[in-house]
């Protein structure tokens, strides 16, 4: 995974562990290498956070054990960790702290090396993330009434603190990110609250991991929780990944390496589960694409013509930036909006409308999940902004997209433990050969519509749902382009790793123990479970 | 050939030794003519020649309110030629451009398949390439794209729009052609449904006009009393209604028909004698004997009838009733009387036969459920039979309009069940013939409902401003989208756009039976599945608790597991053979109540606002199908209680009135009710009274299901612990307007409950199950004392200045000490 400055924090949910093995955690932590782990309360089971202290050789903070409130700090930055909103209101209650509302509880065990608190240290007033699973939503659907369950406690201690203190709760989602607000003594405060909590999708939960700035500002990606040691393979769920190491396979390179008539003889693995399981196995352990079929990736006999926009978040109210790479000519072209016209969110599409329409008869675009989003954006607002061009859309532009094509229909099976487009390139070797800093599409994407929510005034003057900092960052139009253009160009990489890539041996090899052939017969496989998280949202960031 | 019997043949005809005067009311309708407007008038010249046919008024005035630009409603009477409006519409704009696109939404699937079929013979008659698309669940993916790509006209359902404005995008051609939204049977969508086929209506006109289209509405209704605001709560938009029926009919004999005693006295329906405990039962015999015969002798007599019952069990009995009835009397030489069933119980090859052989002429009579109440042709069908009254108006005389087509003259008779609406029904005949239909009540007001469709909303595209009028107006989104923020659902603004922020999809948490997403699956023990849809909180408590029954689409089934500990609550049915029904009893708190409007009626004030109501359904009743006889009492159901916040009306009592009530009746004593004090029976049986019969007539104003709304009466109202006075509740959180209509309409409302405790001719002070008693009533019906009643309603209705001066002239103050009494 890319990694930003801060502290990287794991927030795990133990029901989406339950079944994982020390082993497949280590493969996890591995993956997401957290500074500290924390583990939400909901859920929260023993058997998993003792297989975690073992798996992981750093603070792991948990619910078990009294309750209690106490300090971490990771590379400079500061958390605390408050088990009970009572405690915090004992902590600050008098003007004097005193250790008198935290010492019942004392200590946790030394798995937190970092402790700064101390029993008779009083509870600092300035951290930079206070974390506590009481902070919940009160919720009246009736009235439209929603309160935050511990709000007064955190308020007073945001007046006291000097700088600005993130709350964070493992009660929300990690996609939460709100600014309540509240008075003390007649001075307005902010009150930014993060989730922390698993992300819910179709099929199992993502959990979060938070690179935490000290500054405030907070950059989630997501570990999809069911993607870990031998479940990272196509077909393989819990049930298959237990029955794989009772027969004593137990990671992802013994599979790679297994003979198919000895996977066969698994229950409930057929032929071609088999098939699938080794193939997945190959392609994450040697970094390759692994073809299933030898049918020639779309558009057959085309050119190409490689696709990205950049919008203001999953449900986009505004297309700003699209770039197009063009590899017959060797050019990348963008179209930009850097006015953001909330007026007219369409100016970039619609200048590439007019652009492609002058340059290319009938264009053949592709997007890496164009089908899940850019080409169904650019559609909705190609018929909005840009109806003249609405026909030519429809009639002469073809549209495609790879991952589809690979991942959907079966056709390839990629190496990365998500299907992501910079993680599938990662792991297929290629780096990204720009000199700017790497920047979230998320974090992008708020800015974006930050800035057109902004100036007007009839919002409110603070930046919506930004926890980060107070005052609003610039917008990089620059640094963006070129993000694009590098996006782009990997986009061309992959779709080439993925057309070059050639069936491992010749078209007939069904039964062949090795070096047999991935085609299977019959084409589609049987789509397991699995096999639809493989293809799951979480694929995705916006 | 004429009609083959009047009314008073049948009399004539009917055995004697089966006749005791059963007729209570015979009445004529005359013939209406049709009323004309050549096509040419309104149709381009070469649609009016392929057509053939003159079209009625309606049809022309509707057509010619669509030219102008006008959304229309289209209120007029069964086999009045509604669709035509719209399938000629889409002709006229097809004419002119034949990519033109029109969506049509029915209420159900299984009405879909019908008007598809109708539609595509309309435009093959008008000699039109129009394809016409069914697009729903059972629609296979290719079909789907094809539809999607081609079809001019796409059917589909509410509950399937819900789903498909998802997928928007792969409908942008469609949507940006679309000029004609159709919805079909409107009056149909009131209550929680009601509401969800609003929003659901105004998030498709949403997504339309982002892709460019810009269509009129065309509704179609049953007559109804509010048609124009109907549909305007429905479509969001201003129509003009179309109710002058140029369309014929044939002159109606229509019979009441009251069944005798068991001992051959008449007016046997309502003639009850005291059991043992609550027990109460007709002694006179059913209406499921009587209907069936008195439908077996039409038959049997010339005149193919269809006999209206409420079960799928029920059609199926009426056959054997009627066979045996025609053993008896059926003479000889009238041959063989061929009769058969029809309900969704049956195949479909077998339903499609039956109505073959209708059309065909080879049936003298079927016994039906509301099956046969839309939609299919029936054929020559020239008398009806309701066994009971089917609960609203628009159904009694949409069922009575099945039979006569064009100026055919035509026999229906009415057979009173024991039960509330059909005694009333029977005894004021001018409430059906004469009065203003039902009102349709769909209710916007609802938080949860318009909180799930705001989300959906703006998961389909950024919610701004610009939607604030379709969408509650700015200061209610606001609230809502402050909501959705809070809560994590939502981001942005209304002046960018507000969108949502999770990857799943909100409209799966739609069920259009439900008030919101605590909602339950209904699954069926073992691996058979059931088409049931997923039913509210307040529901699954009330009736799906174990051990309770259903009846589902004419099958019985019994409740054999009731899950809510999991993400997903449900409960499990299995299919039951069983001769009795459950109903659970409820006891209900109110507190918190908050008035939002108030008026005076009389010297009473009446409030209307929202309240925290307490259900406890704790114990349930059996009771035998046929005579609803109590087999069984207090069976706990195991459901916790319900807590709601929910909309509310209440009157309270002026002192002055509850202490003359209270003295004049405290004689009256109820040895049951050893927890009230005894001097309080009467009054407090009277206040009891009348919250079980305003609730019970309510669908006389109303379309309204009773078992929707719940009542109180109390003698320390919580708001005002000094007074006394009764509530009227909606029985799902966040309401469902029906308690604001009976706010609005509460004097009607009173007036119908005066008149039934008085016209019952059980003639008793504590009423009987077809006047006062609820089998509902979580008191056992006690104190119900209806003397009580009358003197308050007639308060009530009173001028306030003569009540002053009655009660100057009255006696002292009693005593002021006020113990707590609540009876629900």
């Amino acid at each position: 995974m890319t990694d930003a400055r801060g502290a990287n924090l794991l927030a795990l949910g133990c029901d989406a562990l339950d079944s994982t093995t020390e082993r497949a955690l280590e493969d996890l932590l591995e993956y997401a290498d957290p500074d500290l782990v924390y583990v939400v309360r909901d859920g929260a089971d023993v058997r998993v956070t003792s297989r975690l202290r073992r798996a992981f050789d750093g603070p792991v903070v948990d619910p078990d054990g009294p309750a209690t409130c106490h300090t971490v700090s990771v590379s400079g930055v500061t958390f605390a960790f408050v088990d009970a909103i009572e405690l915090l209101e004992d902590a600050i209650g008098e003007p004097k702290p005193s250790a008198d509302g935290i010492d019942d509880g004392g200590r946790k065990r030394s798995a937190v090396s970092t402790d700064t608190g101390d029993d008779t240290e009083p509870f600092p007033t300035d951290v930079d993330y206070l974390v506590c699973d009481d902070l919940e939503p009160v919720t009246d659907r009736v009235t439209l009434e929603a309160t935050l369950d511990g709000r007064e406690a955190i308020a007073r201690y945001q007046a006291r603190s000097r700088g600005e203190t993130v709350f964070c709760t493992g009660s929300l989602p990690a996609s939460y990110d709100y600014v309540w607000r509240d008075v003390v003594d007649g001075v307005p405060i902010r009150l930014p609250v993060r989730g922390l909590g698993p992300i819910r999708r179709s099929g199992a939960a993502e959990l979060a991991r938070l690179t935490c700035d000290g500054a405030g500002s907070i950059a989630v990606s997501s570990v999809p929780g069911d993607r870990i040691g031998l479940g990272a393979l196509a077909g393989v769920g819990p049930e298959t990944a237990d029955r794989l190491r009772d027969r004593g396979y137990d990671s992802r390179m013994h599979v790679a390496e297994a003979p198919i008539a000895d996977l066969r003889s698994i229950d409930g693995i057929g032929e071609s589960t088999a098939r699938r399981i080794r193939r997945s196995a190959r392609a994450i352990e040697e970094s390759c694409v692994v073809r299933r079929t030898d049918e020639s990736v779309p558009p057959v006999d085309g050119n190409p013509l490689f696709v990205d926009i950049e919008t203001d978040g999953l449900q986009p109210t505004i297309v700003w930036l699209i770039g197009v790479y063009d590899p017959a000519r060797d050019r990348y072209v963008d179209f930009v909006d850097t006015e953001l016209s909330r007026s007219n969110p369409g100016t970039a599409t619609r200048a590439f409308l007019e652009w492609l329409a002058a340059e290319y008869d009938d264009p053949e675009l592709v997007a890496w999940n164009g089908y899940g989003f850019d080409f169904v954006h650019l559609e909705r607002f190609v018929a909005r902004y840009a109806p003249e061009y609405r026909e030519f859309w429809a009639e002469r532009v073809s549209t495609n997209d790879p991952y589809d094509w690979a991942i959907r229909r079966d056709h390839a099976v990629l190496p990365g433990r998500t299907n992501r487009l910079e993680e599938v390139a990662a792991a297929l070797g290629y780096t990204r050969d720009i000199g700017v800093d790497a920047i979230d599409g998320r974090t992008l994407a708020k800015r974006i519509r930050r800035r057109l929510e902004g100036p007007d005034g009839t919002e409110p003057t603070e930046p919506h749902g930004g926890s980060g900092c107070a005052t609003d960052r610039e917008i990089d139009w620059e640094n963006a382009r070129k993000y694009c253009e590098a996006d782009v160009r990997e986009l061309a990489a992959v779709y080439d790793a993925i057309a070059n890539a050639k069936p491992t041996a010749g078209t007939d090899g069904i039964g062949r123990a090795t070096g047999d052939a991935e085609r299977t017969a019959g084409g589609t496989s049987n789509r397991t479970a699995d096999s639809t998280a493989q293809t799951g949202l979480g694929d995705f960031e916006p | 050939m004429n009609l083959a019997l009047t009314g008073a043949e049948l009399v004539d005809s009917y055995p004697a030794d089966r006749y005791s005067e059963q007729v209570r009311e015979r009445i004529t309708l005359p013939a209406r003519s049709a009323r004309h407007v050549p096509a040419g008038d309104v149709l381009p010249a070469e649609l009016a020649s392929a057509l053939g046919v003159d079209l009625w008024s309606h049809q022309a005035e509707a057509l010619r309110a669509l030219e102008a630009g006008e959304n229309v409603c289209v209120s007029t009477s069964t086999s009045s030629g509604k669709s035509y409006v719209y399938g000629l519409e889409i002709a006229r704009r097809y004419l002119e451009d034949p990519s033109v696109r029109a969506l049509l939404v029915y209420p159900t699937k299984a009405l879909s398949r019908d008007q598809e079929g109708e539609l595509n013979e309309l435009f093959r008659t008008l000699g039109l390439d129009v394809s016409v698309g069914v697009y729903d669940g059972d629609t296979d993916a290719e079909e789907k794209s094809r539809i999607r790509e081609d079809a001019n006209v796409v059917i589909t359902n509410v509950a399937g729009l819900n789903q498909y404005l998802e997928g928007h995008h792969r409908w942008a051609e469609f949507h940006a052609d679309c000029s004609l939204v159709v919805v079909d049977e409107a009056h149909s969508w009131t209550g929680i449904a009601g509401m969800h086929a609003a929003w659901i209506l105004r998030r498709a006109r949403r997504v339309i006009d982002w892709y460019g289209g810009d269509p009129r509405f065309v509704l179609t209704s049953a007559t109804i009393g509010n048609p124009g605001e109907h549909a305007r709560t429905l479509a969001g938009e201003s129509v003009t209604v179309i109710d002058d029926d140029g369309s014929p009919r044939g002159r109606r004999h229509l019979l009441f028909w009251d069944p005798p005693s068991d001992d051959g006295r008449p007016g046997g329906s309502a003639v009850g004698d005291e059991r043992d405990g609550d027990g109460w039962a007709s002694s006179g015999r059913p209406a499921t004997v009587e209907a069936p015969e008195l439908w077996a002798h039409l038959c049997s007599r010339g005149v193919p009838s269809l006999l209206f019952c409420d079960s799928r069990k029920g059609t199926e009995l009426a056959i054997d009733r009627a066979t045996e009835f025609l053993d008896r009397y059926s003479p000889a030489e009238s041959g063989e009387t061929s009769l058969a069933s029809y309900n969704a119980g049956h195949g479909k090859r077998s339903r499609r036969e039956t109505e073959r052989r209708l059309e065909a002429g080879t049936l003298d009579g079927v016994a039906t459920t509301s099956a046969l109440e839309v939609g299919i042709d029936v054929g020559r069908i020239d008398g009806t039979v309701l066994q009971g009254y089917p609960g609203s108006r628009a159904s009694f005389w949409q069922r009575l309009g099945r039979s006569g087509r064009g100026e055919r003259e035509t026999i229906s008779a009415f057979v009173p069940r024991h039960a509330t609406l059909d005694q009333y029904v029977l005894r004021h005949p001018e409430y059906v013939l004469e009065g203003d239909p039902e009102r349709a009540v769909v209710d916007l007001e609802n938080n949860p409902v318009y909180l799930q469709h705001v989300v959906c909303a703006a998961q389909e595209l950024p919610l701004t401003r610009d939607d604030a009028e379709q969408f509650g107006g700015t200061n209610r989104l606001e609230r809502a989208v402050e909501y959705g923020r809070r809560i994590g659902d939502l981001e942005g603004g209304l002046s960018g756009g507000v969108t949502y922020t999770h990857r799943d999809r909100p409209q799966n948490e739609v069920s259009i039976y439900a008030e919101g997403r605590d909602t339950f699956d209904v699954r069926l023990a073992g691996e058979e599945r059931i088409d049931h849809e997923p039913i509210g909180r307040a529901r699954a408590y009330r009736d799906y608790h174990e051990g309770a029954t259903v009846l589902h689409r004419g099958d019985r089934y019994e409740v054999c597991d009731f899950r809510e500990d999991r993400p997903q609550p449900y409960v499990e049915l299995e299919a039951a053979d069983v001769d009795y029904y459950t109903q659970s009893q409820r006891r209900v708190s109110i507190y918190d109540t908050e008035v939002r409007d108030s008026r005076r009626v009389g010297s009473f004030r009446l409030n209307w606002g929202y309240g925290t109501v307490t259900v406890r359904y704790d114990s349930y009743t059996k009771r035998a199908v046929d005579t609803g006889e109590t087999l069984e009492a207090g069976l706990e159901t195991g459901v916790p209680p319900l807590e709601m916040r929910t909309q509310l009306c209440w009157a309270e009592v002026p002192p002055a009135v509850e202490r003359a009530v209270t003295n004049a009746h405290s004689e009256y004593v109820n040895d049951d009710c050893t927890e009230l004090p005894p001097r309080l029976h009467g009054y407090l049986g009277g206040i009891h009274a009348i919250e079980h019969a305003m609730i019970a007539v309510s669908p006389l104003e109303l379309t309204v299901d009773p078992a929707d709304l719940g009542g109180l009466a109390t003698n320390r109202l919580p708001d005002r612990p000094d007074r006394s006075g009764w509530f009227v509740y909606d029985g799902v959180d966040g309401g469902l307007g029906f308690s604001r209509r009976i706010y609005e309409e509460f004097e009607a409302l009173a007036r119908r409950a005066r008149a039934l405790m008085t016209d019952c001719s059980c003639g008793r002070d504590e009423g009987c199950p077809a006047c006062l008693m609820d089998a509902r009533c979580g008191n056992d019906n006690r104190p119900l004392y209806s003397p009580a009643a009358t003197d308050v309603i007639d308060a009530l209705l009173e001028d306030p200045e003569q009540a002053a001066e009655k009660r100057r002239a009255e006696g002292e103050p009693v005593d002021e000490r006020r113990p707590p009494a609540s009876i629900s």
